[in-house]
């Protein structure tokens, strides 16, 4: 990882620096200034100064940020690895005095029936309605919405969008009130009173749900990411009669990869992060949409297992940083292949 | 190809009305008097449209005390977050210091935490800092401005970060041969320029702390004034009868104000993703 960021950095680093010390002459601190601008970009760089900042100043610009995320997300985070070691619970004996109990919540998760089938759900969760659902169905309106008039594009735009603003529990209400079994809108409209969806198809319900709810992000930066294929690249592939599927593969995705792959690696996490089944389905029945975000909160807080449950959330870290590691690779991959490609930058 | 022109158009439309609909039928429950909303024959529209619940919901169980309450969390993070992610982002590529590339991944890890898995530990430690700190405890709204803040913060300057690096230093070389301060070419060079970012992070920040649930439930245990709206949602939820005419006209009024803040930023919401991404 640290490898592929330097390389991330360095990229948007090249200008930074360039000469913007001609004023900086009485700057205290910022020796060596512009030369870290000249010099070839590997790492450690000599400090360059573009803002003519000096360090105190810059140091304290970024203070407030990291005070702030050291004690409410840093230390937290840490805090939880130190719970995931004991045998913490909510009530009885083990809230006074936890014991250190090693590393037995991690051989007990890996021996949980109901670990596992979290796990699966969860990929099919993250694959069904992130990679598969939002991914590819926001590229699909993206795709025929582009070059549209103005008015169409933003009201499907508009409305797309939406239901990702939409608070989390009220969304949750509306699609109870939905899926619900008497009474529910669906039924009425597909004149199947007393289907039962949430309790039936669970898991079902819930990718439908994320789909419906998170495609508008990955739609609003296909929209953005398309704008960047040059019209004329098309054009000449038309002509030369690429059919539609050999344009997107030959034209439209190598331009839009880098894209494609900052989408898919934001909607997986936050996918794999995200506990508003728990609204829906609190992970029922019997454990049958029970994703790992939910079984957390079932374990930590309705079981009062707080040891265990901070394991698992570990372990959730732990995948959520090799899911990250592969698509920062994927980035990588890309830049070192065909260093001369135009960068896929949108924008208007 | 005037076909494919008549299937494009209408994939686009029927993913918005798929899209809408149960929004739709959110506004449509919210003004349905109490004998329709139940009735089995459901109907998409309503003859007899009704504010009653709306009435119910506005006078009742202190719904505009929370109502104040999240929108002065919301816009307090949105402002801070703005100001400090700005600030953060300056300072990490405008300036190279030793442990840059470090922060720079702790940034990025810290967005992997599943929020979940730090609610424990963020009770305790707001139960802490209530005892030196009374102002941000338990059952205060302080605690919830401060927790978002840091759980927006990584997101905000990672999108800041692009948008401060795409200004070119020939604008500021200029400014400061023109006999600008610091002081002015930050506020009034660089960020008028990465506006249309703060612009787009500020949703982001206002859209989190919102919708928040979690931790408003973990937070304010006691103090019923200082609750938030999506923990005062569930007065409506009872075991037997669910008043969904409640349920949907509060839902409707707390989709207001995000909505309010989207439709005023969507324009550039869109550029501003575009460029938070661009590499």
């Amino acid at each position: 990882m640290g490898r592929a960021t330097s390389d991330a950095e360095a990229g948007s680093d090249p200008g930074a620096g360039s000469g913007a010390d001609a004023g900086t002459g009485g700057t205290a601190g910022a020796g060596g200034a512009g030369v870290g601008a000249h010099a070839p970009p590997p790492a450690p760089a000599p400090p360059g100064d573009a803002a003519g900042l000096g360090r105190p100043r810059a140091l304290a610009f970024v203070t407030p940020a990291l005070v702030l995320i050291l004690v409410f997300l840093v230390f937290p985070a840490l805090w939880t690895i130190y719970l995931g070691v004991t045998d913490y619970r909510l009530t009885g004996i083990a809230a006074v005095e936890p014991r250190v109990v090693g590393l037995d919540n991690y051989g007990r998760a890996v021996g949980d029936e109901r670990f596992h089938t979290s796990l699966w759900l969860t990929l099919q969760f993250v694959l069904g309605s992130a990679v598969i659902g939002q991914a590819g169905l926001g590229f699909a309106i993206a795709w025929v919405t582009r070059g549209r008039g103005r008015t169409l594009r933003g009201l499907v735009e508009g409305l797309v969008m939406l239901a990702w603003i939409l608070p989390g529990s009220v969304v949750a209400f509306l699609w109870i009130a939905l899926l619900d079994r008497d009474g529910g809108t669906l039924n009425a409209l597909l004149d199947t009173p007393g289907a039962a969806w949430l309790l039936d198809h669970p898991m079902l319900s819930v990718i439908v749900f994320n789909v419906w709810r998170g495609t508008a992000f990955s739609m609003m930066l296909y929209s953005a990411a398309l704008q960047s294929v040059p019209p004329s690249h098309l054009e000449t592939a038309r002509l030369a009669g690429a059919s539609t599927w050999q344009q997107l593969r030959d034209v439209v995705f190598p331009h839009i990869r880098g894209h494609a792959l900052t989408n898919l690696l934001l909607i997986s996490l936050w996918t794999f992060n995200d506990f508003t089944p728990f609204l829906l389905t609190a992970g029922g029945p019997e454990g049958r949409s029970e994703v790992l975000a939910v079984y957390i909160l079932n374990v930590a807080v309705r079981g009062g297992e707080l040891g265990y449950g901070a394991a698992i959330s570990f372990l959730i870290l732990l995948i959520n940083l090799i899911v990250a590691l592969f698509y920062l690779r994927m980035l990588r991959e890309r830049r070192t292949a065909a260093p001369a490609e135009p960068v896929a930058g949108g924008g208007r | 190809m005037k076909r494919a022109r008549l299937a494009a158009n209408t994939i686009a439309i029927l993913a918005a009305v798929v899209t809408i609909f149960p929004i739709y039928w959110m506004v449509l429950s919210a003004l349905k008097p109490a004998g329709e909303i139940t009735s089995l024959s459901v109907r998409p529209w309503t003859l007899s449209p009704t504010l009653e619940h709306f009435r119910r919901v506005l006078t009742g169980e202190n719904f505009a005390r929370y109502f104040l309450n999240s929108l002065g969390v919301a816009l307090t993070v949105v402002v801070l977050s703005a100001l400090v992610a700005f600030l953060a982002a300056v300072a990490v590529t405008r300036f190279r210091f030793r442990f840059r590339t470090t922060v720079l991944i702790m940034f990025l890890i810290a967005q992997m935490v599943p929020v979940e898995a730090l609610t424990i530990p963020l009770f305790f430690l707001v139960r802490d800092l209530g005892t030196a700190v009374p102002a941000v405890g338990l059952n205060t709204l302080g605690s919830l401005v401060l927790v978002h803040l840091a759980f927006t913060l990584p997101f905000a300057i990672w999108m800041m970060r692009g948008f401060v690096a795409a200004v070119p230093d020939a604008l500021e070389e200029a400014a400061m041969l023109d006999g600008a301060t610091r002081p002015v070419i930050l506020w009034r060079i660089i960020f008028p320029l990465v506006a249309p970012g703060l612009v787009a992070t500020s949703v982001f920040s206002f859209i989190t702390a919102w919708n928040d649930f979690v931790f408003a439930r973990t937070f304010i245990i006691s103090a019923k004034d200082n609750q938030t709206l999506p923990a005062a949602l569930l007065v409506f939820f009872k075991p037997d009868e669910n008043d969904w005419g409640g349920i949907m006209a509060a839902s409707t009024l707390m989709t207001i104000p995000v909505l309010i803040f989207f439709l005023v930023v969507q324009r550039r919401l869109v550029a501003g993703l575009a460029g938070a991404v661009k590499d």
